[in-house]
């Protein structure tokens, strides 16, 4: 059992950063996307939970952690600010699943996979490597992320406990 | 979305969510054959990060039926179930069905959720736009089992396009002899808020 003590949740449209040993969390994940960016030299670490894919494209900017643009940008300084240097940054993500058969197709039942096509735009757009991703299919995702370790940890319903 | 309603349009909301719910739940009640109970329905301005949590958690395993509808109000309706609820259902639905094949059987009794869901969906969305004397065409079912906040994250990241609250219509819905808790959540866009309070004399 892992320790908790230093236990960060992000709810959705929500970003968080800690340095080690801070445990950061975001549960059910459906067609948002978890993106999780490290140094590991530092062992500073930030979460964020996206819902949308771009700021731009929407009058509504009194929330920008909720789109995958302005999200990474605000927690890219972040995790600078705690002593992060960017060109060491490292990323995983999961999430943007399909939750519902498709019985049509209808752009709004597809914003998993454009959620996840903006983060890792965005993601290359910040030279940032993507080292691993558990994303799509039609399941729900709850992630941990260990700052101590670099471990990222991904659970469903499904598929129980993986590692990525 | 305006950041708060008047208590006037707040009533409005309620009874217009008490009039989706008496309709919906008659219409399980046939259903099932079963008498339905109504809870006094819940109208609440929640900010997104916390609508799974006033739902029930955000990891509660549920079933979600969950359909789109336009024309004169449009918007989306959930309707979610636990699994407990979802297997007292299915027998009452299809009492005894048991194909030989678990995958067929499987499919069976989905397509009686899918159903279920269809009615209730359609006789709570049709009063309200008949209370309303418009019209709604509503999508076919959607479904998901999975953790709650994966399945509402589809409407949330609806409403998030131009608001950071939800205006939560909810209600439980249940039976007296068994437990058929279940709950609709339906959200209106802001044209379909306005609509509605324009029709009852308010702005």
């Amino acid at each position: 059992m892992q320790d908790m003590s230093h236990l960060i949740s992000i709810g959705i449209g929500e970003f968080g950063v800690g340095k080690s040993p801070t445990v950061l969390e975001t549960i059910s994940l459906g067609s948002c996307v978890g993106i999780v960016l490290f140094d590991p030299f530092v062992k500073v670490g930030g979460l964020a939970h996206i819902m949308l894919p771009e700021s731009t494209a929407t009058k509504n900017k009194s929330n920008p952690a909720k789109y995958a643009d302005t999200a990474l940008e605000l927690m890219i300084a972040e995790m600078v600010y705690k002593g992060a240097i960017k060109e060491r940054m490292l990323a995983k993500i999961a999430g943007g699943a399909c939750m519902f058969a498709l019985l049509n197709l209808d752009t709004m039942i597809t914003i998993g996979d454009r959620n996840i096509k903006a983060v890792k735009e965005n993601l290359a757009k910040h030279k940032i490597p993507l080292l691993a991703e558990d994303t799509g299919k039609n399941h729900g995702r709850t992630v941990h992320f260990y700052t101590e370790t670099g471990k990222f940890m991904i659970k469903s319903v499904k598929f129980g406990i993986k590692e990525i | 979305m305006p950041n708060e309603f008047s208590k006037t349009q707040f009533d409005v909301l309620h009874e217009v969510v008490n009039v989706g719910t008496g309709h919906a739940a008659s219409a399980l009640s046939r259903l099932i054959d079963q008498k339905i109970m109504v809870r006094v329905p819940d109208v609440q301005l929640v900010p997104l990060s916390k609508v799974s949590e006033y739902l029930g958690g955000a990891e509660t395993a549920i079933v979600g039926l969950y359909f789109k509808f336009s024309g004169d109000l449009s918007g989306s309706i959930l309707l979610f179930l636990s699994e407990e609820v979802t297997e007292s259902l299915i027998e009452m639905l299809i009492a005894g069905v048991d194909l030989g094949d678990p995958e067929e059987t499987e499919n069976v009794q989905k397509s009686a959720l899918l159903e279920l869901g269809n009615i209730v969906a359609n006789s709570y969305l049709n009063a309200i736009a008949e209370m309303m004397d418009m019209r709604v065409l509503i999508s076919v079912p959607y479904y998901a089992k999975d953790m709650l906040g994966a399945i509402i994250d589809v409407l949330l990241i609806e409403i998030a396009e131009a608001a950071d609250f939800a205006l939560l219509l909810e209600t439980d819905i249940e039976s007296a002899e068994r437990k058929i808790n279940s709950n609709i959540a339906i959200f209106l866009d802001d044209e379909s808020l306005n609509k509605i309070f324009a029709k009852t004399g308010l702005e």
